[in-house]
């Protein structure tokens, strides 16, 4: 049992990590038990060949290679970066848009009136006098029985008395 | 502004560029021994290393950039071999059948009357490989750290992410168990 203990102490030992009591009781221990002894003889063997492992030679562009991986993904990030950049820009506007729509007040309608086009034409007085000339029919008179005739030219008489104009 | 976010990009790549030139033996050698095989190990290098980058803004100035790389290699390692079927993952608890003197004394080279501890390990680096894959990944890791890179315990257990007691513990069981599997070289 007190050698387990102390077995279990042996890595602790060799790598000095040990307080001073715990060391000296184990090595108190160490010379009288030929076993622990031996496996702290081994334990340090074993030690000592790993640390003296070659170091293992890797493929030839194994490192150019890796180096060229490494850059691969930069890019990569930085193309990323870049669009989600774009993506959110455009989110952002759209966010805004929304905003301004739902949060500013609305204004009361205004109603603009259809724009109403009239024609305008311009009569000369002797133009007008002909047409009205024109506007002159002979309908007999039923009552008089006679054949008298009488202008009925309507509003066109009506309009060329106004404007003083002599229908005949 | 644009330029400037741009140069400072460019130079973080740069810096880990330069600061994986500087450490490229060391990341190599733990990933080697933790896979045992030239395939793996450069497969693994490269995930750690682009995983690295990946969260390389988290990285802090002034700390040591190998022992970063380390943590993050452990963990694509672990995770590596959980998702490969054919991988073996032991148990901490399971009993771990070593070798005999017999079985091994096949491969024990001639001895030497002043053997050089480096040439020996050169010799032997396959059985010493083997005996290392054997390991529970839990004691290779600790076991590689310690005794190949020769790093503290403090530093193995921020690495490992466990407490310092547990480093120490590992580290005897897995010693023990590769004094076992070295035991008839380890006498040369």
């Amino acid at each position: 049992m007190n050698c387990e203990r102390h077995n279990r102490n042996l890595s602790a030992l060799l790598d000095g990590r040990l307080g001073r009591r715990e060391e000296a009781r184990l090595r108190h221990h160490l010379a009288d038990c030929r076993r622990c002894a031996s496996d702290l003889e081994e334990i340090k063997r074993s030690r000592d060949l790993l640390r003296a492992l070659p170091d293992p030679e890797p493929s030839p562009d194994f490192w150019k290679e890796t180096y060229r991986s490494i850059r691969t993904v930069q890019m990569t990030q930085r193309r990323r970066r870049t669009r989600m950049a774009g993506r959110y820009a455009v989110y952002t506007a759209l966010a805004l848009v929304l905003a301004a729509a739902v949060l500013i007040p609305r204004s009361p309608e205004i109603r603009i009136p259809p724009i109403r086009r009239t024609a305008v034409t311009t009569l000369n007085p002797d133009a007008l006098v002909a047409l009205l000339a024109s506007f002159e029919t002979e309908i007999p008179l039923a009552d008089s029985g006679s054949l008298g005739y009488a202008h009925t030219s309507g509003i066109a008489s009506d309009w060329a008395n106004d404007h003083q104009l002599d229908i005949q | 502004m644009l330029s400037a976010v741009k140069s400072l990009r460019q130079s973080d790549a740069e810096r880990f560029e330069h600061l994986v030139r500087e450490h490229e033996a060391g990341i190599y050698r733990v990933a080697f021994r933790l896979c045992g095989n030239r395939d793996d190990t450069e497969d693994l290098v490269q995930e750690t290393l682009l995983e690295a980058f990946r969260a390389f803004n988290r990285f802090r100035i002034g700390s040591h950039f190998d022992r970063w790389v380390y943590r993050i290699m452990r963990n694509t390692h672990i995770d590596r071999v959980r998702r490969k079927p054919k991988c073996r993952v032991e148990s901490l608890d399971s009993n771990f059948a070593t070798q005999t003197d017999a079985q091994c004394a096949r491969d024990v080279p001639a001895r030497h009357s002043e053997p050089d501890l480096r040439l020996m390990a050169r010799t032997l680096d396959g059985p010493i490989q083997k005996a290392l894959d054997d390991l529970p990944e839990d004691f290779k890791a600790v076991v590689i750290l310690s005794d190949i890179e020769e790093l503290t315990y403090e530093e193995i257990s921020r690495i490992i992410g466990c407490p310092i007691g547990t480093v120490r513990s590992r580290l005897h069981r897995g010693r023990t168990i590769l004094k076992d599997r070295l035991k008839c070289y380890a006498r040369i």
